[in-house]
């Protein structure tokens, strides 16, 4: 009964709180929105870009090239082999016309070049898809000594570096949002400890009252913790409000259609779990700024 | 119930507010505590309730050392203390009904309990007509009367008063005195921090003066 007297204490406490300076309050609540929203533009940004080089890691890591005059029976026999080949997941097989028409649809600019040469420039060949294991430098190493040398292959590529370098890039951008939203986020907590500090001071003379008649560090301490998270709950809605909107105007932008790096970067939203994350955190910056208040102004 | 040990209290700038002072107060006492202003009433009254720790010497209240008492079991303490500050110490945005209850919701007492007590309180002290009344809204006598009010609402097993007949007339300070003495007969330790002698004089209860912090010696102490 005492501790639901307490909790009814706190959550009443903390109402008023709010409404007795919503302009404070909404300040608390907009600085945590803003370095929320700007850690999200970064989590999109780098949760696309990670979509991205997850799905090229998984497609092609090899491609083994025909030669121009290998005969059915070559091509048939080095499909079966690569279809019992531990190391490949899947095979694709490209005609020559089907690369030209890969290029036309990649290079819409310049779709006629390959027509213009005359013949098509472009030999067929196998994409090969590696499972997991199989997809470090070694066993790349191998799998093209294999096949460089079988009947009808003309060459056999591979370059696990650019996968790695974008894997890279992604990192990049991930820590550089980080980085960016953890000094936010700091100035966003020292927002917050100031509204509480000032909130504190505003209503000093009813905490002496309540340590004077009593009252324990968690009573008093109570709703200016529940009304810094709340604004920090408010903050993160905001900033998930915000992003959602900024996605959806991107999304039917011109810019975006005309763009196909935006449709890679911006493609998708954040997964729900992520959102409510975000929006989470905002109530844990609340609280965490609250804490650093009230411990530097003594209501203990 | 309660123990001085050489208590000495200086603040800075070498002012001393209490100097050596040993003495005992026991359970259910009533007892008056005189002397002109800055004799040290205030300083003493705030060392028993902890909001002032000696700078020498010990406190002792129910057998427990003010001086090493954790912080967080000083709440505790203090619930077993109705205090009356010479100031009041009303809060200025919560009706009078709600600076008693106050006190109640910060024990932890059930919503009813809270409710019940306040209203006993409040009709014992004679402000039942002003429940929803703000401080400002009241007299001096009766913001005084609230601040009675709040300090007797939890049943305190010890009542210190700081001046608590101050602004009253003198037949409602007699019977303020006169709710103390009643308090006091059902067990209450009652401490009043009052320089008003024509009060002292007529209560005939034990007194404990100082002067310039210091104990003025005699047989009531």
């Amino acid at each position: 009964m005492a501790r639901l007297s307490i909790v009814r204490h706190c959550v009443r406490e903390a109402r008023d709180g709010l409404w007795r300076n919503p302009g404070l309050s909404l300040l608390a609540a907009v600085s945590i929105g803003v370095s929320l929203y700007v850690v999200g533009l970064f989590g999109v940004l780098a949760f696309n870009l990670h979509r991205f080089v997850e799905a090229l890691g998984r497609e092609t890591q090899v491609q083994i090239y025909l030669r121009d005059d290998a005969v059915p029976g070559q091509v048939e026999t080095l499909r079966r082999e690569l279809r019992t080949d531990p190391a490949v997941a899947a095979i694709r097989f490209v005609s020559r016309d089907d690369a030209a028409e890969r290029f036309r649809r990649t290079f819409p600019a310049i779709r006629d070049l390959p027509g213009d040469l005359g013949d098509t420039p472009f030999p067929a060949s196998f994409e090969l898809e590696l499972h997991e294991s199989a997809r470090d430098v070694p066993s790349l190493e191998r799998l093209a000594a294999t096949y460089r040398g079988a009947p009808g292959v003309e060459d056999v590529r591979y370059d696990p570096g650019w996968v790695q370098r974008l894997g890279a890039l992604v990192a990049l951008v991930r820590r550089g949002g980080y980085a960016l939203g953890m000094l936010l986020a700091f100035a966003a907590l020292v927002t917050v400890a100031t509204v509480v500090r000032l909130t504190v001071l505003a209503r000093g003379e009813e905490i002496e009252v309540m340590k004077l008649v009593g009252a324990t560090a968690g009573f008093i301490r109570g709703p200016f913790l529940l009304a810094a998270a709340v604004q920090g709950l408010i903050g993160g809605l905001l900033a998930i409000g915000a992003l959602v909107l900024t996605h959806r105007l991107l999304e039917n932008s011109d810019l975006y259609r005309a763009n196909p790096f935006l449709s890679i970067a911006a493609g998708s939203f954040l997964p729900p779990l992520a959102g409510a994350a975000l929006a989470l955190s905002g109530a844990v910056l609340g609280l965490v700024g609250a804490l650093l208040s009230l411990r530097r102004a003594a209501v203990n | 119930m309660i123990r001085l040990f050489h208590v000495t209290k200086k603040y800075g700038r070498g002012i001393i507010a209490l100097s050596d002072i040993n003495l005992a107060i026991e359970k259910g006492e009533f007892v008056f505590l005189t002397g002109a202003s800055g004799a040290g009433k205030t300083t003493l009254l705030r060392l028993l309730f902890r909001d002032e720790i000696p700078t020498s010497g010990q406190v002792m209240v129910n057998q427990q050392s003010l001086a090493t008492l954790p912080a967080g079991r000083i709440p505790y303490l203090r619930r077993q203390m109705g205090v009356v500050f010479q100031d009041f110490k009303l809060l200025p945005r919560k009706t009078v009904f709600e600076n008693i209850q106050y006190a109640t919701q910060v024990v932890g007492l059930s919503p009813r309990e809270q409710r019940a007590r306040t209203f006993e309180a409040l009709e014992m002290l004679g402000l039942s007509h002003r429940l929803h009344n703000y401080p400002e809204q009241v007299s001096g006598g009766e913001q005084q009367r609230m601040a009675i009010a709040r300090a007797l609402v939890n049943r305190p097993l010890i009542l210190l008063a700081d001046e608590p007949t101050g602004n009253l007339d003198p037949d409602l300070a007699l019977e303020i005195m006169g709710l103390f003495k009643d308090i006091n007969a059902h067990g209450t330790t009652v401490i009043i921090a009052t320089h008003d002698r024509e009060m002292i004089r007529r209560m005939g209860r034990r007194v404990i003066s100082l002067d310039h912090g210091r104990l003025v010696p005699g047989p009531v102490h």
